[in-house]
C-alpha cells in the first residue's frame, strides 16, 4: 500500500477521462432536433402519454404517482417539468429538452420523460446490391 | 488489539460513516445527475479495509446502510446504497490485494468511487427498466475522479495516523 500518488494513478485517471470524454462527445453527436420528435412520458414503468414536439403544439400535463405529482409543460417544441412534489426538485433543474435521446428523470416519483425520433415515417432509401 | 477494542472501533467507524452520509446528503450536486452524491462514506470504508480487512469492512458497510434506512431514508435509497457499498468494498479489497505494487490508496479509492457510481446507475437502470440511464455514466465517472482523489487523500492521512498511534506500526503494511 503506497501512500503517495504515483504514475499509475495518473494513468488510471487519464484513462478514465479519455474514455468518458469520448462517450460524452459520441452521445452529443447523436442528438437530433427535428419537428417530428416524440416525447414519451413513463410514470412507474407505464406509458402515460406520447406527444409530438411540434413548434405550434402547446400542452400542460399533470402526472400523479403514488409518491406525488409532476406538472409537465410542452411549448415551442420543448418539454419540461414546471412543478413537482419531489423534495430535491431536481427534475425542474434539468431544464427543457427537445433532442432525441435526451431525458428528464424524477427519481422519487418514478417518472421519466424520453424524447425519441419518429421512426414510423422512415423509408428505406438505399439497399446495397 | 483485543476483541473488545476491535468491536468498539468498528462501531465508531460505523457511526462516523453514518454522520458522513447524513452530511453529504445535505449537499446537493444539481448540475451532474439525479441522486449524485459525493460518496464521502468511502473514506470510512477504505480505512476499514486497510486496517481491518474484508469481513469487518463489509460488516461496517452493511450496518451503515441498514441504520441509515432506519434513520433518514426510505427502502429505495437502501437498495441503492447497499448495492453500491457492497460492490465498492469488493472492488477496493481486490484492488488493495492485487495491485499493491502499482496503485496507491488514491488509485484504489478512484476505482471504488467509479464502481459506486456505476452500480448506482445500474440500479436506477434496473428500477426504471431503461438503458438510457447509462448516458449519465460518463459525466458521473468524471466527477467520481475528483471525489475519489479527495477520499483517497483523506484515507491516506487517517490510516497513517492510525497505524502510527493506535497499532504502533511505523512501517507500511
Amino acid at each position: 500500500m503506497k501512500t503517495k500518488i504515483n504514475i499509475y494513478d495518473m494513468l488510471l485517471i487519464i484513462f478514465i477521462i479519455v474514455i468518458s470524454s469520448f462517450f460524452i462527445l459520441y452521445n452529443s453527436r447523436n442528438i437530433t432536433y427535428s419537428n417530428t420528435n416524440i416525447a414519451v412520458i413513463y410514470s412507474e414503468d407505464k406509458i402515460v402519454g406520447e406527444y409530438i414536439l411540434k413548434e405550434s403544439y402547446k400542452n400542460e400535463i399533470a402526472v400523479k404517482s403514488s409518491n406525488g405529482y409532476n406538472n409537465i409543460k410542452i411549448e415551442n417544441g420543448k418539454i419540461w417539468i414546471e412543478g413537482a412534489s419531489c423534495p430535491d426538485q431536481y427534475c425542474i433543474h434539468q431544464g427543457k429538452i427537445s433532442g432525441n435521446g435526451e431525458n428528464i428523470v424524477c427519481l422519487p416519483n418514478k417518472l421519466i420523460i424520453k424524447v425519441m425520433s419518429d421512426k414510423k415515417n422512415k423509408e428505406i432509401d438505399f439497399i446495397a446490391p | 488489539m483485543s476483541k473488545l477494542q476491535r468491536y468498539i472501533f468498528l462501531s465508531l467507524l460505523t457511526a462516523g460513516a453514518m454522520i458522513l452520509s447524513i452530511i453529504e446528503g445535505m449537499i446537493p450536486l444539481p448540475f451532474i445527475a439525479p441522486g449524485a452524491r459525493l460518496g464521502l462514506a468511502n473514506i470510512v470504508t477504505l480505512t476499514a479495509i486497510v486496517i481491518f480487512g474484508f469481513k469487518d469492512s463489509m460488516l461496517v458497510v452493511i450496518l451503515r446502510c441498514v441504520l441509515m434506512m432506519f434513520v433518514a431514508g426510505n427502502p429505495i435509497s437502501f437498495i441503492y446504497s447497499v448495492t453500491s457499498g457492497v460492490l465498492s468494498v469488493i472492488v477496493m479489497h481486490m484492488g488493495l490485494k492485487y495491485t499493491k505494487k502499482y496503485f496507491s490508496l488514491i488509485g484504489i479509492s478512484v476505482l471504488g468511487a467509479i464502481t459506486h457510481n456505476a452500480s448506482q446507475i445500474t440500479v436506477s437502470a434496473i428500477m426504471f427498466e431503461s438503458l438510457s440511464m447509462y448516458t449519465y455514466l460518463p459525466i458521473m465517472s468524471l466527477v467520481s475522479i475528483f471525489t475519489g482523489c479527495f477520499v483517497g487523500y483523506t484515507s491516506i492521512y487517517i490510516t497513517d495516523n492510525l497505524n502510527k498511534n493506535l497499532l504502533n506500526k511505523t512501517k507500511e503494511v
